[in-house]
């Protein structure tokens, strides 16, 4: 009886010994773990960092494990669907440079105080940039033939899109834009089949299949150098190399495909751009004058002249785009590459200081936005 | 014979009693805050307006300790006479607290909807790791693993080309 006693007491004890263990160890466990916070909070906590600090931060898979206990939903990235942040100065994304073996990587140039300096996504890649949008890359994929890769470079999410229809290069053109109905961003492939027709595909991301078009009419376009531009809805093309009269737009959420006159004939030194929601259309008249007009939307509204620069400019000066905040054009100068900004309100153009080696022609610009933009 | 009518000193009418909404934390405490605290949340507003108030509001996510804080917090807030620059003060004394208590801020701020508390908790944890390293980062907030080997092993070998 003693003896039974005795071993009943002494699995009582170890039965006890193991649930103080267990508790200790289960309290050690919640104090290495924070509480929970909600996804969204963790959107606002991020979106009070300065972009610097979201690049130096690991993956965002690891942003997320590193605020909160608790695993994301898809431990391959953390997608944060905000209005993007705008940034005083856009960062314009430069053609990666080109490294043995074959490896490129994405860098954004940075225009504040007169001076553009150049900085690094640290993000290696293979292929060229071939659009942007909102804070969204679209990039080659070398590994793949024809394949292409979505990339945000702050929030470092990418998909590889699937396989459209293969061309060269210079026979297709990208574009990337919303579809403010939607809320869907699509890609949109513009290319040149071995018969000169041209055919139109669009992918809206978030899907896996290219979807044909109807059009472009025949004869519309006549070379696909020019990289459309996405503004009021619309992306447009200017579909000459020289002496075009009108540009060809296409809405985002009917996806159909429109003529649009120009005010004055597009030259080679002319663009179209995206400056404060409008379409501009920066044109030179005669050696030293370069006029602006606007564009408001396409159906009840004509171009506007809205200023004219006729200090400080040359022939050569390239439109490059035009910076959200302040609407002040970047041009570069096709006869050495050298930038300049024109102010605004303050009527006048002035040269750009340039870190040393970085030359690159207008083609290997696009213009950025730093954004936490998902699909 | 009837008394004289009492002279009175003065006759400024007594003030207005406060109107007064009570919650019920998470663990069964009690609090009261005033209706002009109170309408610093989005959510209480909604129910005052809604005419939901007049009861006991239970605010089940959220403990004494904390819901104390809160109501601390939006009282101070609905003070009238408070310079910018003192309110700025009081609040940075309000945050200076161990990140678990300011994660409790944030959460409840997020369920009550109080925007200038959500806004000011999430601005202190983003100045927690502003400039930091991932490993200072992990220091701060006593995080001893970010994810398992097996995770990261799986992110890293589906985006190998794409990251240094």
């Amino acid at each position: 009886m003693e003896k039974s006693m005795g071993s009943k007491g002494k699995n009582l004890a170890r039965l006890v010994e193991e649930k103080a263990c267990s508790k200790r160890l289960q309290q050690e466990e919640e104090q290495r773990r924070i509480p929970y916070l909600p996804k969204d909070c963790i959107t606002n906590i991020l979106l009070c960092l300065p972009h610097k600090s979201l690049l130096r931060l690991p993956a965002p898979h690891n942003i997320y494990s590193v605020l909160t206990s608790r695993p994301p939903d898809n431990p391959n990235y953390f997608s944060i669907d905000t209005n993007y942040l705008q940034s005083q100065n856009i960062p314009i994304l430069t053609q990666p440079a080109i490294h043995y073996p074959r490896k490129s990587c994405v860098k954004f140039m940075e225009f504040s105080n007169g001076k553009c300096e150049e900085r690094d996504y640290k993000i290696s890649c293979l292929g060229k940039i071939r659009a942007t949008c909102d804070g969204l890359i679209l990039l080659e994929n070398r590994i793949k033939k024809g394949g292409l890769i979505v990339l945000n470079p702050v929030t470092r999410k990418l998909d590889p899109l699937p396989l459209g229809t293969l061309c060269p290069p210079h026979n297709e053109s990208y574009g990337f834009a919303l579809s403010e109905v939607s809320g869907v961003y699509k890609v949109v492939h513009l290319f040149r089949d071995e018969l000169n027709y041209f055919h139109c595909e669009i992918l809206s991301l978030g899907t896996r299949v290219w979807r044909p078009l109807d059009g472009p009419e025949p004869g519309l376009f006549g070379w696909l150098g020019y990289r459309p531009v996405f503004a009021i809805g619309y992306l447009h093309w200017v579909p000459f190399v020289d002496h075009s009269d009108y540009i060809v737009s296409m809405e985002m959420d009917s996806e159909k495909f429109h003529k649009v006159g120009l005010p004055t004939s597009c030259r080679t030194h002319d663009r179209i751009l995206e400056i404060r929601g409008s379409l501009c259309f920066i044109a030179h008249e005669e050696m030293t004058q370069i006029n602006i007009w606007m564009l408001e939307g396409l159906s009840g509204h004509a171009w506007k002249q809205t200023c004219s620069i006729t200090m400080g400019c040359t022939f050569d000066m390239v439109p490059l785009l035009g910076l959200k905040m302040s609407g002040d054009i970047i041009f570069e100068r096709d006869e050495d590459y050298s930038l300049y900004r024109y102010h605004f309100e303050l009527k006048e153009i002035r040269k750009i200081e340039v870190q040393e080696n970085l030359a690159l022609s207008s083609n290997s610009y696009f213009a950025h936005v730093n954004s936490f933009i998902s699909w | 014979m009837s008394s004289p009518p009492s002279a009175s000193a003065s006759s400024s009418p007594p003030p207005c009693p406060k109107k007064m909404i009570t919650l019920r934390s998470s663990d069964g405490a009690t609090f009261e805050i005033e209706e002009t605290a109170a309408l610093q949340s989005k959510t209480l507003e909604n129910m005052i307006h809604e005419n939901c108030a007049s009861t006991l509001i239970p605010v089940p996510n959220i403990t004494g300790e904390v819901l104390a804080r809160v109501v601390e917090f939006c009282s101070k807030h609905a003070e009238a006479g408070v310079d910018d620059e003192s309110l700025g003060a009081w609040d940075e004394e309000f945050v200076a607290v161990d990140h678990t208590t300011l994660f409790d801020y944030i959460r409840a701020a997020n369920f009550l909807e109080i925007p200038t508390l959500l806004d000011l908790g999430c601005q202190t944890v983003a100045d927690m790791i502003k400039g930091k390293t991932p490993d200072e980062i992990k220091k701060t907030f006593k995080i001893t693993t970010a994810c398992t080997p097996e995770e990261e092993e799986e992110v890293r070998g589906e985006n190998q080309w794409a990251f240094e």
